[in-house]
């Protein structure tokens, strides 16, 4: 009697042991992908930038980062090689600031320029899921050619908003809460809504922002 | 930490029962006026940073107001919040064109207007209210509508740009 129950007891202990172990690697491995790479696993980082934890950084020895760079909580920056015969690159331009829970997906080339500004949950993409083939689930399906994204120096993202592939922004362009950006915006424009739209411009014989 | 809220005593006015759920991001707490009962969910962002000759505090929230959670409030001149309001997740309400603080704020085309949201308004998931907008008593703003216009009580608001389309008798 006694021995079938310190047998039974030492099963319970080992299982707990187990138990323990497994949710010890999890919660590690949970950890470890959210903390932010040090700077060295960068292809590059610039002096006084900060990604502040938690992160999701993808193939940071494919990501550079200038001077002064900050990228708030929560941000996913995914850098995959997802395409034969591409080694995709994001570009992070000094004293860039970053907001929270921005998502930055980059298979092919992603520029941001120095001292572009982005807002909260901002999505900025160079390819998509494609969905050519109906009997296979997107999720199998590969990525689509990405179209590199190039956001000019000093534009400013707003929350929400979303940058598609192939889509340039000129310097100093504004793109307002919530807008799609599918097409490219010249330099200094306002742009709001889905599908975004240029609204006001910045005329420089007059010095003031028109309405287009 | 940055992300723990400040104690009530930091803001310009924090009512009986009111809760900001820890993480939260709250700058400029002594420009922030919130009543009694209210909530504001984990992963909020307040920020109150007044511009020049801005009446304080720039943000009012009314009693009886709850935030879901990752909303963002940024306030330079005003924005107030009547009571009552109810908002789902990832709302967004700015009176500025830029972040509080940033000088861009006064600059003329892109200037700071107060944004006045109504008694017992709804706020659907992902929306957001821009500079110098009023949204009415008792009105609906839809899931992901981006607002610029102002919304009548009483109505629902929809889409990206969003345009009020159903008024209630």
């Amino acid at each position: 009697m006694a021995d079938t129950n310190l047998a039974a007891r030492l099963t319970t202990v080992r299982r707990r042991l187990s138990d323990l172990r497994r949710s010890r690697l999890v919660a590690t491995r949970t950890v470890h992908d959210v903390t932010p790479p040090p700077p060295g696993a960068f292809a590059a980082f610039g002096q006084d930038s900060w990604i502040v934890p938690p992160a999701r950084v993808v193939s940071p020895h494919l990501i550079s980062i200038g001077n002064q760079v900050t990228v708030l909580e929560h941000a996913w920056l995914s850098v995959v090689p997802a395409i034969d015969g591409v080694v995709p690159s994001l570009r992070i331009g000094d004293r860039c600031s970053i907001g929270r829970m921005v998502h930055i997906a980059c298979v092919g080339e992603v520029v941001i320029e120095a001292d572009v500004q982005t807002s909260d949950r901002v999505f900025i993409g160079d390819t998509y899921h494609d969905y050519a083939d109906p009997d296979t689930p997107i999720l199998n399906q590969p990525m689509a050619d990405p179209k590199p994204v190039h956001i000019g120096r000093g534009a400013f993202l707003g929350i929400g908003s979303i940058v598609l592939q192939g889509v340039t922004i000129g310097p100093g362009a504004y793109v307002a809460a919530g807008a799609v950006v599918t097409r490219d915006v010249p330099p200094h424009t306002l742009v709001v809504g889905n599908p975004g739209r240029a609204v006001k411009t910045y005329d420089e014989h007059e010095g003031a922002w028109v309405a287009l | 930490m940055a992300l723990d809220p400040p104690p009530p005593r930091a803001f310009a006015d924090f009512g009986d029962g009111s809760w900001v759920v820890p993480p939260a991001r709250v700058l400029g707490a002594p420009y922030i006026a919130v009543g009694a009962s209210v909530v504001l969910m984990e992963h909020s962002e307040l920020w109150a940073e007044p511009i020049g000759g801005s009446a304080l505090p720039v943000v009012h929230i009314g009693d009886g107001t709850r935030f879901a959670r990752f909303a963002t409030v940024w306030a330079t001149v005003g924005v107030h919040i009547g009571s009552n309001v109810l908002t789902s997740d990832y709302v967004a309400i700015a009176d500025c064109w830029y972040p509080p603080g940033d000088v861009r704020n006064n600059a003329p085309g892109l200037a700071s207007a107060a944004v006045i949201i109504g008694d017992g308004a709804y706020l659907g998931c992902g929306c957001f209210i821009g500079p110098g907008v009023t949204v009415g008593a008792g009105a609906y703003v839809g899931e992901g509508a981006v607002v610029w216009d102002d919304v009548p009580a009483h109505s629902v608001a929809q889409g990206n740009p969003a345009v009020a389309c159903e008024e209630s008798a």
